[in-house]
């Protein structure tokens, strides 16, 4: 009997200990299943010969042969846009004609190039000039009388004689055959990594039938085909952090446009935008949540009764019965259609409410008679709550008005006539309803830590002559600081994390504006919106899952740094 | 304490009954998953509501949240029918044959037009194709060098003058973002300044409250608390989405996982079998939708009938 | 300041029961007042509200599947989650002494609780629906291949996501209660002659059951509130056959369901609300946060019980 008492003591202390073993799993299984996802996006790109499969090669073979038309050597090309581009070899000019073949616009190409070929969806050109590839693209933005201005982008040396070239439907890429029956596959993106496959017959022609497909012809009419496999950013990772010169574009930009299932467009994957609006919108959340939430904290922390504390805590709490997605739908249809009269009430609101530093003064000290009583701290959040309830009201009012008077009639207009124009999605707004999100967490991790600091030591300090305020001012929040910085942290981690909120107020624009009037776009609002429709095997969702993990290296770095603050805090506090 | 426990288990034994009281008895392998377009979603859920009345054992999911979503799901068989507001492309199709050894069958289900909407007190009552590139393409689409960014960019007498011209479209799964990209920029980049909303009721309801909106979305969405525009052609006729020759139009898409040419009688016919019906019909016509004029194995009607 | 710190605490309180007014009064108004929607009279507009058929499109009926879809979720995840997080919080108060694996644990605890929901929808999605439930049809349902019948989002891997999210939340609140449960009461256990384990499931267990409770019911709590995982794993926008069945084990797992949340979101951005869709939308809302609020207030009284009955039950 004793034996199976103790048998089944060890055996649930091991499910025991082998349950809490889940945590780590669960961290770990989150973070290695989107490396394992995420990695193929990094992998270099290959090519490689396969047998033509029976099943497919009707279908492929007859695609190719409608392609064939354009694809010929032709000096002659008409852009996706109808401007009609002339070059010959020998002539070392490239025209650009309109519709009516007038000539607008030359630019000068080199001499002597023999072959030249579309790339990447038409945007742009692959010229051959001796042994050097040059890629050109047509840039529409800096056009002189709306003509394409053409621009040289790259020069890539090739080491021998091309018989046959061709473009890439969709990216800058050219596959062509050499004289010495090489087929070589070059990425202007990326043209130090060149693919190269030596065949055993000489080829005259080769043909891109889809993005991941070429086929190549010997003069007796033998078909070849090569896989060309390519992540969307050709295996290199700076295509999502650095600012790229991406084809028909004047400069180098941070673009987000993953264009899924376009064939003939090249996707653009900066993460950039995102992981900056993603900040821009935790960083205006805690400007509104910080100031509110420590407040509440160093009151409920530092002056209520442990009774009281343990009813206000949960009180405050109850913000979390707010889901997000009920916040969302707040702003979405209370706040955002009349946000100039809410931003204007809210900053009169805010103008007003340091008066309250001072009619509390006068509450305490009293006109006569007494609202509450000075050593009675428990109470006053619930005394003041009509006094609160008015501040608010006027200082609404206060804003209503005076917005109402500001030339125009109201703050928009005014705004307006200086030159800023509220965006409806805006960022603003994001960082109030945000903010609101996050206050009860920043609230409950900042409270705990002013109230782990022992009391006496304020206790010590009001036996000195100190004030309340004074004493806690000076003893105690010094020694919580680090703790409420931490709460600040957790509060930040989880402002970049929450999505319901960014799917439906931040516009989902991605652009880089610092201004608050503007959208902004998030790391998650693009995974809620994009992820569950992107192909599970394409660029765009391997890139998503990068998002994935840099979010999640985010807040785990704010969270980790937040946690061994406060176990250092405990320690120090503990020692008091 | 085991008092409380004991009251705990009584009321979650007691939530559980009422959960089996409120169930319907029966069971039933048959179900019609459909998943697609956001754009089909009012009609489709429509059809799905009324398809579910006459047969009340079925299960029956749908799940709208855009056209990319199809291709893989009926792939994947996680949908029995996919809609799609463009047609599946190339490479789609070809996933699809490898797998399933056959093309997928393709149904013309109805025709809508894409129209662009403004607010109610916007002045503007048409705007040009090449407008539309400007307003809505990145810098450089269709060859317009100009983003127009304050109204007044776009009509010297605009009563917006010095408003933005806050642009809203669909999010880049959607197919009316992919339909509107090729037909209305060129092939070219959306601009990234477009607020992007995850539904075209969404575009609907928001336009409907920023005087300085301008979006695009399917007609069947629209309201009568938006504008639409019509667009200008270079003869100077204004096109609306009633005319044929309308810029904007295209026909939307029904895929069918199963061979229902060669397998047993399926539920996917019978659901055929009504939207090619009358109630079908007027579901589709009431909802905003015309009926496609096409062969008959490309119509809903057509296929219902070689079934099986 | 000391003024203006506790306005900042009335501030907040305003601001929670302004909102919840906001969306009584415009819920209240509709279902009321006005009468555009339905001629009929109050009790039918909530037989409608709530038990007609969903009617997804313009909104306004059919609540009632999205209700039983959350509550199923939050059940089913209570299933996964009360054993892990208790048996997590019980090892690292009970078992554990403080070594490098449970600051381990520790910091992983508080790093799943920062990690955003979506990251685990990203999670359940890969690993349990595709990992997981393509590999269970692999094994179960090879004849129903290729049509996933776990392979693809459904209640189970919606909750399980779920439990993930909220395993911190049950493992602090449980570790909280069983440090909270007196030593002496483990210490004369050990004198009588209990093993190990007959002291942490007969002595401090029962002492800590409400605090138990209290985590697991804020941790539904939080779970019927959280969308964003459930756009990636499993809720959809209609569904109307429950996700229950007559026969055992009662509840269909592989089935997509409806959620109230996701019905919200969709109110809010993709339907075309008729006139009134505004307090239909405030309805929504207003059943959901009076969900959480309930749950959330039960779990609150079960601690506060149990503070109270340790100061005034504790002999020592």
């Amino acid at each position: 009997m004793a034996n199976w008492r103790h048998f089944k003591s060890v055996s649930l202390g091991l499910l025991i200990r082998a349950a809490s073993f889940t945590v780590i799993f669960a961290l770990l299984g989150m973070v290695v299943q989107m490396m394992v996802v995420a990695a193929p996006i990094f992998a270099a790109s290959t090519l490689e010969r396969i047998d033509s499969p029976e099943g497919v090669r009707g279908a492929l073979v007859s695609r190719a042969e409608s392609q064939d038309a354009d694809l010929t050597q032709s000096t002659y090309w008409v852009s996706k846009d109808g401007w009609q581009l002339q070059g010959s070899p020998g002539n070392p000019w490239l025209w650009v004609h309109d519709q009516t073949a007038v000539p607008l616009n030359v630019r000068e190409l080199p001499s002597d190039f023999s072959i030249a070929q579309m790339v990447g969806h038409q945007r742009g050109l692959a010229v051959l000039v001796g042994n050097t590839l040059e890629h050109f693209h047509f840039s529409q933005s800096t056009s002189i009388n709306n003509v394409p201005a053409v621009e040289r982008v790259k020069t890539v040396l090739v080491g021998s004689d091309i018989v046959a070239l061709a473009g890439h439907p969709r990216l800058a890429v050219v596959a062509f055959a050499t004289s010495s029956s090489e087929i070589q596959v070059v990425d202007f993106r990326n043209p130090n990594a060149s693919l190269r496959i030596q065949v055993d017959v000489e080829i005259d022609t080769i043909v891109w039938v889809s993005p991941s497909l070429i086929r190549a012809l010997t003069p007796s009419g033998d078909a070849l085909l090569f896989v060309f496999r390519a992540t969307d950013i050709g295996g290199d990772w700076r295509r999502l952090l650095s600012p790229i010169e991406y084809e028909g574009y004047p400069s180098e930009e941070y673009l987000w446009l993953p264009l899924p299932s376009a064939q003939r467009a090249e996707p653009k994957y900066s993460v950039v935008p995102l992981i900056f609006g993603t900040l821009k919108a935790a960083l205006l959340a805690l400007l509104f949540s910080a100031p509110l939430s420590l407040g509440c904290a160093i009151y409920v922390g530092c002056f209520m009764s442990e009774a009281q504390r343990q009813r206000v805590r949960p009180a405050i709490d109850m913000l979390t019965a707010f889901p997000t997605v009920v916040l969302g739908a707040i702003g979405l249809f209370w706040l955002a259609p009349r946000f100039g009269e809410f931003l204007s009430a809210l900053i009169g609101v805010i103008a007003l409410f340091p008066i309250l530093a001072i009619l509390g003064v006068f509450v305490v000290r009293g006109l006569g008679w007494r609202w509450v009583r000075h050593d009675a701290l428990d109470d006053w959040p619930l005394r003041l709550l009509p006094l609160v309830l008015l501040v608010i009201a006027v200082g609404a009012a206060a804003g209503l008005s005076g917005a109402a008077r500001l030339p125009g009639g109201s703050l928009e207009a005014y705004l307006l006539s200086s030159g800023v124009s509220i965006s409806h999605f805006n960022s603003l707004l994001v960082g109030i309803v945000l903010g609101l999100a996050i206050t009860p967490t920043i609230f409950s991790i900042a409270e705990e830590a002013i109230h782990a600091v022992p009391r006496n030591l304020a206790a010590g300090a009001l036996a000195l002559g100190s004030t309340p305020w004074q004493g806690y001012r000076d003893v105690v929040l010094p020694l919580a600081l680090p703790g409420m910085i931490a709460a600040i942290m957790v509060g930040f981690g989880r402002a970049a994390g929450e999505t319901m909120i960014l799917v439906m107020l931040s516009g989902n624009t991605g652009i880089m504006d610092l201004s608050i009037f503007e959208g902004l776009r998030s790391v998650s609002a693009s995974l809620a919106l994009e992820l569950p429709e992107a192909p599970k095997t394409s660029s765009h969702y391997q890139v998503l899952f990068v998002m994935g993990l840099l979010l999640f290296g985010l807040t785990f770095i704010v969270n980790t740094v937040a946690e061994i603050i406060r176990a250092r805090v405990r320690m120090r506090v503990r020692g008091l | 304490m085991t008092r409380l426990f004991r009251r705990f288990f009584v009321v979650s034994m007691l939530f559980s009954a009422s959960f089996l009281w409120a169930q319907s008895d029966d069971e039933s392998d048959r179900s019609l998953i459909i998943v697609g377009s956001d754009t089909l979603a009012k009609l489709v859920t429509a059809w799905a509501e009324q398809f579910y009345v006459l047969n009340p054992t079925i299960l029956i999911e749908v799940q709208a949240v855009g056209s990319a979503a199809t291709p893989p799901a009926l792939l994947l068989g996680t949908a029995t029918i996919g809609t799609m507001s463009r047609r599946m492309n190339a490479d789609e199709r070809d996933a699809f044959t490898v797998r399933k050894q056959r093309p997928p069958i393709e149904i013309s289900l109805a025709v809508d037009a894409v129209v662009l909407i403004v607010h109610q007190q916007n002045p503007l009552e048409s705007v040009s194709m090449a407008e539309v590139g400007q307003i809505f393409g990145m810098p450089g689409t269709c060859g317009n060098s100009v983003r127009p960014v304050f109204w007044r960019d776009l009509r010297e007498d605009s009563v917006l003058a010095d408003r933005k011209l806050q642009v809203f479209g669909r999010t880049a799964t959607s197919g009316t973002y992919q339909y509107f990209r090729r037909a209305a920029l060129c092939d070219g980049d959306p601009g990234i300044f477009v607020n992007e909303m995850p539904g075209g009721a969404g575009i609907v309801n928001t336009v409907a409250r920023v005087p300085g909106g301008i979006g695009y979305t399917a007609t069947s969405y629209t309201s009568n608390d938006v504008k639409i525009l019509g667009i200008e052609r270079p003869d100077g006729r204004v096109l609306y989405p009633e005319d044929p020759e309308y810029p904007l139009k295209r026909t939307l898409y029904l895929y069918v996982m199963t061979d229902v040419r060669s397998e047993r009688p399926s539920i996917e016919c019978e659901f055929l079998a009504y939207v090619a019906g009358e109630k079908g019909r007027d579901l589709l016509r009431s909802a905003g939708f015309s009926i496609p004029q096409v062969a008959d194995s490309q119509s809903a009607l057509g296929v219902a009938d070689a079934c099986g | 300041m000391i003024g203006l710190s506790a306005s900042m605490v009335s501030t907040v309180l305003l601001i929670g029961s302004g909102l919840f007014i906001l969306l009584v009064a415009s819920a209240g108004d509709w279902l009321f007042l006005s009468s555009e929607p339905f001629e009929a009279g109050f009790l039918d507009r909530l037989n409608d509200v709530f038990f007609a058929k969903p009617n997804v499109e313009n909104g306004l009926t059919g609540l009632f599947p999205a209700i039983v879809g959350t509550l199923s979720l939050v059940m089913v995840m209570t299933l996964f989650v009360a054993p892990l997080g208790v048996a997590t919080a019980i090892y690292l108060s009970e078992y554990a002494r403080d070594t490098w694996y449970t600051k381990l644990i520790r910091i992983s605890i508080t790093n799943l609780a920062g990690v955003p929901a979506i990251i685990y929808g990203i999670f359940g999605l890969g690993f349990f629906v595709y990992g997981l439930g393509g590999q269970v049809d692999a094994l179960f349902y090879a004849d129903r291949l290729p049509s996933p019948t776990f392979g693809t989002p459904g209640l189970l891997w919606a909750a399980l996501t779920l439990a993930l999210v909220n395993l911190p939340v049950v493992i602090v609140a449980v570790t909280e209660g069983l440090d909270a449960v007196p030593n002496d009461l483990r210490e004369a256990s050990i004198a009588l002659g209990a093993t190990k384990s007959e002291t942490v499931f007969k002595a401090v267990m029962p002492a800590a059951l409400p605090s138990v409770f209290s985590g697991l019911i804020l941790a539904t709590a939080r779970a019927a509130g959280e969308v964003s995982p459930l756009l990636l794993v499993g809720a959809v926008k209609f569904s109307p056959s429950l996700p229950l069945s007559s026969r055992a084990p009662f509840i269909e797992f592989e089935q997509k369901f409806m959620h109230l949340g996701f019905q919200l979101f969709d109110a809010v951005l993709f339907a075309r609300l008729p006139p009134g869709g505004l307090g239909w939308v405030a309805c929504i809302a207003l059943i959901l946060v009076l969900l959480i609020g309930v749950l959330n207030v039960t779990a609150v009284s079960l601690r506060a019980a149990v503070l109270k009955r340790q100061t005034v039950e504790n002999p020592f």
